[in-house]
Parts: C-alpha cells; sequence; structure tokens
C-alpha cells in the first residue's frame, strides 16, 4: 500500500487548504539549552522522591515515637497514682494518743472547691476501686505533651509524698504544700487533699485534718473519693 | 537515588531503565509531540516536565509490550488534553507570538523574506493554530504529523503502536475533521466580520 499524497503536494486539494498547511513544521527539535534545563530537572526528579520516602519516614517515626511515648508516660503516671492509698491507717502506724501541741505554722490550704476543678471531679460511685487519676481536664494552654508532663510531675510529686507518709509524716505534709503551690489547680488536687488528712491526722492536728477532710468532702460528693474520706473522718 | 526498573519484567535481561535514561533518549520527541499537540511555546517547558513527572510516576507500570515511544506519545497525549481543558477553561487562546525564552530552539523559521510576507505568515499560522485546536487531540496528531511536519507513516505507526493501514484510516479521518474545521473557522470568521460591520454601521 503506497503512502497517501500530502494536500500540499495534491493537485486536487483546494488552494486554501494547501496555503494553510504549506507553511513551516509547527515543532521544532528542542534546542540544546532547553535540553540541559529540562535534564537538570529530570535529575532532581529522580532524586526527590527518593529523599521524600526518607522524610516522610522519619516522620512517621517521630510521630510514632512521640505517640508511643506519651502513652508510656500516660500509662507510668497513672500506675503511680493508681498505688492504692491506705485508707484507714494501720494501728501500727496510727499513734495512740494525740499530740496537741501545735505544729510549725503552715500555709492556708486552699477549699476543697478551689483545690478540685468541677471538671476533675470524677463522678463514678465506685468506693472499693483504687484511686484513679482525675480525668485530666483540659489546661486552657499548652499541648498535650506539656499536660502531660504536668501531670507526671503531679503524681511523681505525690508518690514522694505518699512514700514518705509512715516515716516522715511533716516532710510529707510539706511536700503537698509545695504540691498545693504549684499545682493549685492541679488534676491530681483531690488525692493532695486525701494525704494531706491523712499527713495532719498522723501528726496529731485532728482538728486541721478534720477540717480539710470535710472540705474534701463536700468537693468529692458522689466522686470515689468520697467513701474513703468518710472513713477516715470516723477515725479520727 | 534513581529509580531503577527493569524495562520489561518477564525479561530479566532487559536493560534497566529510569527516568533519567527515558530523558536522556526520548527527550527530543516527547518535545516535538508536545508541540504537535498543540502545547505554545510559552507553556512548553513546564509540560515537558509534567510528561516527565508522570514518566517518573508510572514508569512501573511500563512493562515493555510496547514501545518505549508509543508509551510516551499517549502519556503525551493526555498531558496535552489536561493543558487545552485548562486554556478552555481560562478562555485562553495563546497566540504564536508569546514564546517561553527564544532558546527554546536552535533555529527559529525564517522564511519569510520581506515584513509583509512574515505578517501573512503569522496570520495564516494563527489560523492554523486555531483550526486545529478545534480539532479532536487523536486526530490533530495524526494530521500535524504527516500533513505539516511530514512524517511518513509508516513512522506514524511505529509510534502510536498500530498498523500502517490503521494510520491511513486515521488520516483520512483527521483529514475530513481538518476540513470541517476549516469550514466552522471560516463561518466564526464571517460572522466575526458580520457583527463587526453591523456595529460600526449601529455606530454611525
Amino acid at each position: 500500500m503506497s503512502e497517501p499524497v500530502r494536500l500540499r503536494s495534491d493537485p486536487d486539494a483546494p488552494s486554501e487548504l494547501k496555503k494553510l498547511v504549506g507553511g513551516s513544521p509547527l515543532s521544532r527539535p528542542m534546542s540544546r539549552a532547553l535540553r540541559a534545563r529540562s535534564s537538570a530537572r529530570v535529575d532532581r526528579l529522580a532524586v526527590v522522591p527518593a529523599a521524600a520516602g526518607v522524610l516522610l519516614w522519619l516522620k512517621g517515626v517521630a510521630i510514632a515515637a512521640s505517640v508511643g511515648l506519651g502513652g508510656v508516660a500516660i500509662v507510668l503516671g497513672a500506675a503511680a497514682v493508681l498505688r492504692p492509698v491506705p485508707t484507714t491507717p494501720s494501728k501500727a502506724s496510727v499513734p495512740t494518743h494525740v499530740d496537741v501541741r501545735p505544729a510549725a505554722p503552715l500555709p492556708q490550704a486552699p477549699t476543697v472547691k478551689e483545690a478540685m476543678p468541677a471538671s476533675s471531679v470524677p463522678t463514678t460511685s465506685r468506693v472499693d476501686s483504687p484511686v484513679a487519676p482525675a480525668r485530666a481536664a483540659p489546661l486552657p494552654t499548652g499541648s498535650a505533651e506539656v499536660q502531660e508532663d504536668r501531670l507526671a510531675r503531679e503524681a511523681a510529686m505525690l508518690e514522694d509524698a505518699r512514700r514518705s507518709l509512715d516515716a516522715d509524716p511533716r516532710g510529707a505534709l510539706a511536700t503537698l504544700d509545695r504540691h498545693r503551690a504549684l499545682f493549685s489547680g492541679g488534676v491530681l488536687a483531690p488525692e493532695r487533699e486525701l494525704l494531706a488528712v491523712e499527713a495532719l491526722h498522723r501528726l496529731g492536728r485532728t482538728d486541721e485534718a478534720r477540717h480539710r477532710a470535710e472540705e474534701l468532702l463536700a468537693g468529692a460528693s458522689g466522686s470515689l473519693y468520697e467513701e474513703r474520706v468518710r472513713k477516715i473522718l470516723k477515725g479520727l | 537515588m534513581p529509580l531503577h526498573l527493569v524495562g520489561t519484567t518477564a525479561d530479566a535481561r532487559a536493560p534497566r531503565i529510569d527516568v533519567v535514561s527515558v530523558h536522556e533518549e526520548h527527550a527530543d520527541f516527547v518535545c516535538l509531540t508536545l508541540q504537535r499537540f498543540g502545547v505554545r511555546d510559552v507553556d512548553l517547558e513546564d509540560q515537558l516536565q509534567e510528561v516527565f513527572v508522570v514518566v517518573h510516576r508510572r514508569l512501573h507500570t511500563f512493562d515493555g509490550s510496547s514501545r518505549m515511544r508509543t508509551w510516551l506519545f499517549g502519556i503525551c497525549m493526555r498531558v496535552a488534553a489536561g493543558y487545552r481543558k485548562r486554556a478552555f477553561r481560562r478562555h485562553e487562546r495563546p497566540s504564536i507570538d508569546e514564546r517561553g525564552g527564544e532558546d527554546l530552539f536552535d533555529t527559529l523559521p525564517t522564511t519569510e523574506t520581506s515584513p509583509e510576507e512574515a505578517a501573512l505568515a503569522k496570520e495564516q499560522r494563527e489560523r492554523l493554530l486555531a483550526i486545529l485546536d478545534s480539532m479532536d487531540l487523536e486526530a490533530r496528531g495524526i494530521f500535524v504529523m504527516f500533513e505539516i511536519d511530514e512524517v511518513p507513516c509508516d513512522e506514524i505507526a511505529e509510534m502510536l503502536g498500530i498498523p500502517t493501514g490503521t494510520v491511513y484510516s486515521r488520516l483520512h479521518a483527521a483529514r475530513k475533521a481538518f476540513q470541517a474545521a476549516v469550514a466552522r473557522e471560516d463561518a466564526r470568521l464571517r460572522n466575526e466580520r458580520t457583527a463587526r460591520r453591523l456595529r460600526s454601521e449601529g455606530a454611525r
């Protein structure tokens, strides 16, 4: 089969069409300059996806790591806080007599309402479960990491106080006062108040202990702290 | 690190290809094809890049069952179709005066001997481009290759990956489409002239 005759060479084709298609070619070979520019772009193109892939991989690893660490921090913080607090002092640890000598003056404790933001008060009525940290109320400023860090520091401080409660209730109370100064509206404020009542009781400052326990009870009504505080009040 | 892929999955001995080697071998072909599909000089560099972006992204799907040129021709056609759609949406009708830079081509067509001839040639070229822009993209490609750039039919067949006889039949259809487009363009020009005359008569 022979090649068709082009319009420009076809004697039967209308002259108008011949004129239209008879000009110079529509496409021209690229210049060396254009080729060099295009080649440079393609070289970059061949490299970029690999680099982007590595960056994406690193980003993914970073996100996974931060999420994982955040989770570990929360679990550790919760584990520290969840350690059960003795609800009633054991006979061995509770002094049989009440020391009525005035202790060193302590800063005024905040009221329970101040210490315990409404959003942080647990609403569950389970009484025999260990003390769980109140739900972390969103702080007005700071990211989730900052919140987690704050919660971890709160928990660590309360754990220090709890550890020293038997051997050094005065030291424990001092730690709890520092906690109140640093985290006045902290998530774990109810737990702090509970420990403070315990410390005051062990120090023989029963009136102060009762007063704080009643304030705590007023703020913790219906919460999982209620039963524990009532037990403490009974023993005072 | 460039992406290395085996050109033919079935043949382990097939040469490894990547976007750099495809560019090295076929950049001229892609550049010519884009122009044939109506990409104007001013946009040529961008569209060239777009084609190789697609090549880089889709090279793993090229299994060597067709020629690389055929595969690239398809990509050029899709890129040009997108380019044409975008230009249509923007109501653009680029002039041949719009150039992306005089260094796009080593030689510029300077066959005209006088300013009058140059003006006439430019007018003819713009008319031709307007007619071609109104044609179906595939018909335009074949028509331009054969009638204007004088590419032989067997080469077109190789490029498109189709039998030469099919090129003939498609060329026949493309010529008809071209003639119809010429008639439409003539009618449009006549209407414009009439409207201009009526406006000027009304103004008087």
